[in-house]
């Protein structure tokens, strides 16, 4: 029986120092990421039956298992996932804000008020050449300001691309490493032959991995019976798979950027946008960044038909010789007004016609004539010998760009009561030129002589031009605060514009801080709740780890005792 | 529920950039006296305040369009001032010169003033503004009277008016046109003066006299008008003045941070930070750790 006392004994050695094992285990890993707790789980050895009665054999430490709450660790993927999105997001948007401006500088709503106010000088005073020099100045300014604001835009949308092609990158290594843990864990769960305890630290690294992967996408995970796992993108494209990972790639162009397709194959991801930091980025870039930009665009536009509508039918106290219109036919067998054309105001053109005069060099009336524009007939070739054959002294021709040249040789030309569009659609005797925000500039003659910035208009019938004439000036002035739409964008006028884009920025900047904070909230709580089930408490386990010091003391004085006791025995014998 | 130190760590450094976001954004508004500067910081607070400044714009706009026609009117009003004495001096002239004690001679001396009177009614009548014609209506390089051989005056301006934009939905003529009735009626009774004088003609004389008279009225009363437009004016002015100064009111009160109470925030902030630093040092110290000696 003594004998059995030291097996006991021997057993409870070998348990506490193996249970001492997973305290330091714990006490190691204490800051390590995504580590769970581990406890060692002791209970008796199957008792032996003498003579009717269960004689305990002593202790052993059977399993090993961590410490973990599925339903918190579920949460923390989806949130995760969340939080990243709307992170991203915010922190893209944060770095355009210098475009829209501050109250110090309101950048594009100041240029677009003082480009009308500079009208409004120019209207009261419409035979001061240094009015419209200041109108050429602002317009520049706001030309400037538009450029510049669609290519910081332009630049945030390609920063954002950069990022989705580093975060596929990311993704495609942990896709690798969670199907390396699951072969690691199939391997060392299996093997443990006769030994219950799962491979915790494995399992809290696919585990990490598996949250660090919904950080970048949105996924589905699904365990399988054989202790693997099983990962989906939200629109149920399979990603990983016992050793298979499916690796992200770029694919074909969709909004002018690649698409995310599955490696090998050219099917889009579908689902990204629903989370992740990638979903962020793209989200970013096309439906932010991308709506920004377009209502930029449509904001260019209708400023640039707008005031070149009345340019294109008004006079100022400059005439040219010369002109080129801005904008060109990319067909041009296809009439003026063909949807085929890549001109975004060719909705605007109806059958009308416009008068051109013509002056000699001291201003005395030389001619004048109609050209007629029948909307899908008239062709840019048309126009052109219409011109050269009934306007007298004018030749006209097309370029290569498909662009109307209009020459008057040693006399000045002018226009008037265009009621066809087509002047302002092709940007002939414009003031603005340019399809987009981005490509808007200031029309050649205008850049070259601030005179020719319509002020008035020429009278119909004698061909006769006021000085102090402010028609055109005034219709001008009245462009900022119509509601219009040359572009099929909805109705509004060019401060509301403006403003909205500013507020449309800010309020989507209010939605993503209020969303990434509430994340962030949620990410800490939940994080909490982690850390009070799975954390390492040290107190915690420097009792425990006290605790089994003593066992281990006390059983090793059970050793002791039992040796004295063998002692007494044998002392007995000599 | 379990805690650890991580968990207490964790908590005290989310408090700590709490409060340093708090410090940050104090700072800002202090210095710059508004409670926010840029559209991410209130989207819809910055876009009134863009059309509040939008408004603002146009105010100024309409104060400097309104300076502009008023200038123009009282220039105008100084000119026709001047014509419509030049008409009391033809009346008075011609009262005198239609008495029939009067001569030849008397008549023809009387006619000679009467010819200055009619070139600087004329002069007066071409006058200009800042090198533009103040009665030619929008032919402002031009003169608004020309006269032919005999010297009979005629109107050469434009019959469009000056308009000024006060701002987009409303205009105001900033001149009077010379095409004016007025104009050509006192050209006419000063000429038919100098004429009766000239001829010593004492009925023609007379017939002047009720033409100047009426001539003179007709100035008067479009001199009149002037002022009427330029009080007008002067009233609209007022106007888009306090408009002004509301707006300026509007955005002051819309934009200003409440110092005070961002200074309370900013103490609050402080001492919630020098507690926080305390309670993280002081929790480096409660571990069982530190008594396992």
């Amino acid at each position: 029986m003594i004998f059995d006392s030291l097996g006991i004994a021997a057993s409870s050695l070998k348990a506490q120092q193996k249970a001492m094992d997973v305290v330091s285990h714990n006490i190691a890993n204490v800051n390590t990421p995504g580590y769970s707790r581990q406890k060692g789980n002791i209970s008796p050895l199957i008792p032996d039956q003498v003579a009717g009665l269960n004689i305990g054999r002593g202790v052993e430490l059977n399993n090993i298992s961590r410490v973990v709450d599925p339903i918190v660790n579920q949460a923390m993927l989806k949130n995760g996932s969340q939080q990243a999105f709307w992170q991203n997001i915010q922190s893209g948007l944060n770095s355009v804000e210098s475009s829209f401006g501050s109250l110090q500088s309101t950048g594009l709503s100041a240029a677009i008020d003082d480009f009308f106010l500079s009208i409004q000088a120019m209207a009261n005073n419409p035979q001061d050449l240094a009015q419209k020099a200041n109108v050429r100045n602002k317009s520049e300014t706001l030309t400037m300001q538009l450029s510049n604001m669609s290519q910081q835009l332009q630049s945030a949308q390609a920063a954002a691309d950069a990022k989705i092609d580093n975060d596929i990158q990311s993704a495609n290594t942990i896709l690798d490493h969670i199907a390396s843990l699951n072969v690691q864990i199939k391997q060392q769960e299996s093997s443990a032959q006769g030994i219950t305890g799962q491979a915790n630290d494995l399992r809290d690294q696919r585990d990490q991995a598996i949250r660090d992967l919904s950080v970048l996408i949105p996924i589905q995970e699904v365990r399988t019976n054989d202790n693997g796992v099983l990962l989906q993108s939200m629109g149920g494209d399979l990603l990983v798979q016992d050793n298979i990972s499916n690796h992200l790639a770029r694919g074909a162009n969709s909004q002018g950027f690649g698409s995310i397709v599955l490696a090998g194959s050219n099917a889009i991801v579908t689902g990204l946008k629903q989370g992740g930091s990638i979903g962020g980025s793209m989200t970013l870039r096309d439906d932010k960044l991308g709506g920004y930009l377009k209502d930029l665009d449509s904001l260019a536009r209708n400023l640039a038909f707008g005031i070149n509508q009345v340019q294109a039918s008004g006079v100022g106290s400059s005439r040219t010789s010369k002109m080129l219109s801005g904008l060109g036919v990319s067909s041009p067998a296809l009439s003026v007004d063909n949807v085929a054309q890549s001109n975004p105001y060719i909705g605007q053109i109806q059958s009308g016609s416009f008068t051109m005069h013509v002056y000699d060099a001291t201003g005395a009336v030389v001619g004048k004539a109609s050209i007629a524009i029948t909307a899908g007939v008239s062709t840019m070739a048309s126009i052109a010998t219409d011109i050269s054959s009934n306007v007298p002294g004018v030749t006209a021709s097309v370029d290569s760009a498909g662009r109307l040249v209009i020459d008057a040789g040693s006399n000045n030309m002018g226009f008037s009561g265009d009621s066809s569009n087509f002047l302002a659609a092709y940007q002939i005797n414009s003031i603005f030129q340019g399809a987009s925000a981005a490509g808007m500039k200031l029309s050649s003659e205008v850049a070259a002589n601030a005179g020719v910035i319509a002020t008035g208009r020429i009278d119909a019938t004698t061909s006769a031009i006021q000085t102090g004439d402010n028609t055109a000036a005034l219709a001008m002035m009245a462009v900022q605060n119509t509601k219009v739409s040359f572009d099929g964008s909805t109705a509004n006028s060019l401060s509301t514009r403006t403003s909205l884009l500013s507020s449309n920025y800010g309020n989507d900047v209010a939605l993503a801080a209020q969303q990434s904070q509430f994340h962030k909230a949620e990410s800490e709580s939940l994080r909490q709740q982690r850390e009070a089930f799975s954390g390492v408490n040290m107190d915690e386990e420097l009792v425990t780890m006290i605790k089994f010091q003593r066992a281990y003391e006390a059983s090793a004085k059970v050793i002791q005792t039992s040796n004295q006791m063998m002692n007494a025995l044998l002392g007995l014998i000599r | 529920m379990r805690v650890t130190h991580t968990q207490m760590y964790d908590n005290l450094l989310s408090g700590v950039n709490k409060q340093l976001q708090i410090q940050a954004d104090g700072t800002e508004q202090i210095s710059s006296g508004k409670r926010f500067q840029r559209p991410a910081q209130a989207g819809l607070d910055y876009k009134i305040s863009l059309d509040l400044r939008h408004a603002q714009s146009g105010v100024t706009g309409s104060l400097t369009a309104i300076d502009t026609a008023q200038s123009r009117l009282n220039a105008s009003q100084t000119l026709l001032n001047d014509m419509k004495n030049i008409l009391v001096r033809g009346q008075t002239l011609a009262v005198q010169q239609a008495s029939g004690t009067l001569g030849a001679a008397e008549r023809h001396a009387a006619a000679q003033e009467v010819k200055h009177l009619l070139a600087q009614y004329a002069n007066d009548a071409n006058g200009k503004w800042q090198g533009q014609s103040l009665f030619a209506g929008t032919a402002v390089d031009k003169a608004a009277f020309t006269s032919d051989v005999l010297g009979n005056y005629s109107y050469t301006g434009s019959a469009q008016d000056r308009l000024v934009a006060i701002n987009d939905t409303q205009q105001v003529a900033s001149n009077v046109r010379g095409d004016h009735p007025a104009f050509l009626a006192g050209f006419q009774a000063l000429k038919s003066l100098q004429t009766a004088l000239l001829n010593n003609d004492q009925v023609g004389v007379q017939t002047a006299l009720g033409d100047v008279q009426s001539a003179g009225s007709a100035m008067i009363d479009l001199t009149s008008e002037v002022g009427g437009r330029i009080s007008a004016l002067s009233v609209s002015k007022t106007s888009y003045e306090d408009m002004k100064f509301t707006l300026s009111k509007s955005i002051e009160s819309h934009e200003a941070a409440d110092i005070p109470a961002v200074v309370a925030r900013l103490q609050q902030a402080s001492i919630i930070l020098q507690a926080s630093y305390s309670q993280i040092s002081q929790i480096k110290s409660l571990s069982l750790v530190n008594f396992l000696r």
